[in-house]
């Protein structure tokens, strides 16, 4: 998408130079990319304990389990 | 027989391959303190692995949009790890090793222990199939 911005040149430059990018673009890309990335990051810290009726890991592999449990009855 | 080296301890590096039954109690609410925190590290330094059978068997076992959304995120923050031809054989060559040795994983776990050690990282788990593998002596964790 193009746009136009009015931002900050002194802190697009000081990104880019801290970052070791080229571009505006690749600079404000991964600026977005960090953001979104943080936000996820909060809401898995956010998610801890919050599925108790999850699926469990035994639950999962149970089928495969009662195929090795099978294979080695033969 | 290609030679196993053994996996470093669960509680040193940043990096670190995590397995499905450490996701899945992470969400249930069955992580002790010194896990929690690990997990939460993990998450911001972008640390954990997740090995593409790992993301499968999460999706598998979805029970509903809350959980998928959640498995997103888990996704956006970890390292992406995809399986390869060399990971399949590898996991054959380990399913020999561990059988003379008496222990039987799943052909999940088995990819899984075999993403853990081509990157040479901790395995963090809840599955007592590798508290077993990863008693053997060949599997010792080591400690720092």
């Amino acid at each position: 998408m193009k746009m136009t911005l009015d931002i900050d040149a002194k802190k697009v430059e000081e990104a880019m130079a801290e970052y070791g990018v080229e571009t505006k673009t690749e600079v404000i890309d991964l600026a977005l990319t960090e953001l979104l990335r943080k936000k996820a990051v909060e809401r898995l810290l956010g998610s801890i304990g919050k599925f108790p009726a999850m699926m469990t890991n035994a639950e999962l592999e149970a089928p495969e389990k009662r195929h090795l449990t099978r294979a080695r009855g033969r | 027989m290609r030679s196993w080296k053994p996996l470093k301890s669960v509680i040193s590096p940043v990096r670190a391959v995590v397995d499905t039954s450490f996701w899945i109690d992470a969400w249930r609410g069955d992580l002790d303190e010194a896990e929690k925190h690990r997990i939460a590290e993990l998450w911001r330094h972008g640390g954990g692995v997740l090995p593409q059978i790992v993301w499968l068997e999460l999706l598998v076992g979805l029970r509903s949009p809350e959980e998928r959304a959640h498995l997103m995120d888990l996704k956006a923050v970890s390292q992406w790890e995809p399986l390869s031809e060399a990971d399949g054989m590898a996991a054959e060559k380990l399913a020999a090793l561990l059988r003379k040795k008496g222990v039987v994983l799943a052909a999940s776990d088995l990819l899984v222990l075999t993403v853990a050690h081509r990157l040479g990282l901790p395995l963090l788990h809840h599955d007592e199939d590798f508290t077993r593998a990863l008693k053997l002596p060949d599997f010792a964790p080591q400690r720092d």
